[in-house]
């Protein structure tokens, strides 16, 4: 077995082994990496899991009463007012809302996941082996694994009532959801460095908070708003999301409204704004101080 | 080894800022047990904290191509509420290990008995500094820092630690120590140092050697360099 190099000589077997190793090692060494980062990823999300859901009674089902009160509550309001009216479109205002509430949700919780993994995680870099992208991605992958879980049980139980009919475009459904998602990545880094930066903040946030909760969309169709105040709407991409997850299901129903690139750029616009000011940001966030 | 490119550090603490690293090169290599003698507060410390990158660097790079443990022998901990058991399983999950091996290592190691299913938060020092090491000690590290080389005061549990961590350094793993009270113990345990003084690295091949120097620097700067007075809390 002989082999040439590079420069024209002839090296033995032994060279040749040595050779091969060299060329492969940073392969074997990158995947080492990823197989240990997927490891420790794995650990801090069953971690955190236990942490948030294992001390209770009733455990992971917790993470079904929040959403399933809400949307309760909210259909009883629209029973009352509307004196059993049907929803905006579809029959039934229980899977209008809850469409409309895990949409807002997979953003909100993505953000809340995000905004505090380095607060709540930051005792856990002592470990060499976890980097601080690793409570990030952990964060993000637990709340969307568990809000998965969550909107799959919910949808599968209407359309099993015959309340929505099933998905026939699939992308309708997860597209939105990823964008959600993502941006609420991107608003989670921002949030966190503003918090830390901004005095006075927390009451900025609140106030945007309700906003974002009201223009979302939960209780009404963009297309039925006065077209004034739809001009307003149009700049909360939360609501061209709600409009695109709802499009999915209600099969008769396409929004005039949406407009799919908006929240897309605004989300990569989020996104990269996010991770440079968390980057920049990152000492201050790892010392929790408020300057 | 663990390599450092310009790197830079001031450790900001209630008591003030102080500079560990002034844009340092060096070079930590394997398989050498290593001393860190500073008499900057917290130096070490914050040393570890780099390499185990729980604290960034203000500038500069730093490279760790070994497994190394965290921390040894600190008050803090960071299991926070978790039960032992919980913390012994992500351990375990972290570094690609049988949960149950880890467990079984722990309760035959540490001693705690039923304090298995404790919360880690609610323990004693005592159990809380058991259960660390144990832990520590159930994964084959390449190299272990040790904050001082008094692990635990219980001197029967110490024994047997630096039994256990005897036999790893027969396998070839390292120590890097920090922690300078005493340099005798130090000249045992360790076969080279590292001075830190005033953000400047000095590294010695011979434990002995680094232990002069450091004598001498501090003696200096006892002389020269006055009491740090800013900050100091009222």
């Amino acid at each position: 077995l002989k082999a040439t190099t590079v420069d024209g000589g002839v090296i033995s077997a032994g060279g040749t082994r040595a050779a091969v190793r060299a060329l492969f090692d940073p392969v074997v060494s990158h995947a080492r990496s990823v197989r240990i980062t997927g490891q420790v990823i794995w650990a801090l999300m069953l971690r955190k899991f236990r942490a948030d859901y294992g001390h209770r009674k009733l455990g992971v089902f917790w993470a079904f009463l929040p959403p399933l009160f809400t949307v309760a509550f909210f259909v009883a309001i629209f029973t009352v007012i509307k004196a059993g009216q049907a929803a905006p479109i579809g029959h039934d205002p229980a899977p209008f809302i809850a469409l409309g509430l895990m949409n807002l949700q997979f953003y909100r919780s993505v953000l809340g996941g995000i905004a505090g993994s380095l607060r709540r995680g930051k005792s856990l870099l002592i470990f060499p082996r976890v980097k601080v992208y690793d409570l990030y991605i952990a964060a993000y992958l637990l709340e969307v694994a568990i809000l998965v879980v969550v909107f799959t049980v919910f949808m599968a139980a209407f359309i099993f009532f015959g309340l929505i009919p099933m998905p026939e475009e699939f992308d309708r459904v997860l597209l939105p959801l990823l964008i959600s998602s993502m941006l609420g990545v991107g608003v989670g880094y921002i949030h966190a460095v503003l918090s830390l930066k901004v005095v006075g903040w927390a009451m900025v946030w609140t106030v945007i908070g309700r906003i974002v909760f009201l223009t979302s969309g939960l209780f009404f169709v963009a297309d039925g708003m006065p077209l004034a105040l739809q001009e307003w709407l149009y700049y909360n991409p939360i609501l061209h999301l709600t409009e695109w997850l709802r499009s999915g299901y209600y099969a008769n129903y396409e929004s005039r409204f949406l407009d799919p690139a908006y929240p897309l750029g605004f989300m990569l616009a989020v996104l990269l704004l996010g991770f440079a000011a968390e980057r920049v940001f990152r000492a201050d966030l790892l010392r929790g101080k408020v300057t | 080894v663990i390599r450092l490119r310009n790197a830079s550090k001031v450790r900001e603490s209630g008591a003030g800022s102080r500079v560990v690293l002034d844009t340092v090169s060096a070079v930590l290599p394997r398989g050498r047990s290593i001393a860190i003698l500073s008499r900057t507060p917290g130096a070490a410390s914050c040393l570890f904290d780099l390499f185990a990158g729980a604290t960034e660097l203000d500038s500069g790079s730093i490279r760790v191509d070994a497994s190394i443990s965290w921390p040894l022998g600190r008050k803090a901990h960071p299991f926070k509420s978790m039960t032992i058991r919980d913390a012994a399983t992500f351990v375990a999950r972290m570094y690609g290990q049988d949960t149950a091996r880890v467990v079984a290592f722990l309760r035959d190691f540490a001693e705690i008995g039923n304090s298995i299913d404790k919360r880690f938060s609610r323990e004693s020092h005592d159990v809380r500094t058991r259960v660390q090491l144990a832990l520590a000690l159930s994964i084959e590290f390449d190299c272990y820092l040790l904050e001082s080389l008094t692990l635990h005061r219980n001197p029967a549990f110490q024994a047997k630690v630096w039994e256990a961590l005897g036999e790893r350094l027969a396998g070839g793993a390292s120590l890097i120590v920090g922690g300078s009270r005493q340099t005798r113990p130090l000249i045992k345990a360790c076969d080279m140092g590292v001075v830190l003084v005033n953000g400047e690295m000095m590294i010695y091949d011979d434990i002995r050697e680094a232990v002069r120097a450091f004598k001498a620097t501090s003696a200096r700067r006892s002389v020269t360099a006055p009491m740090r007075l800013e900050g100091h809390p009222a």
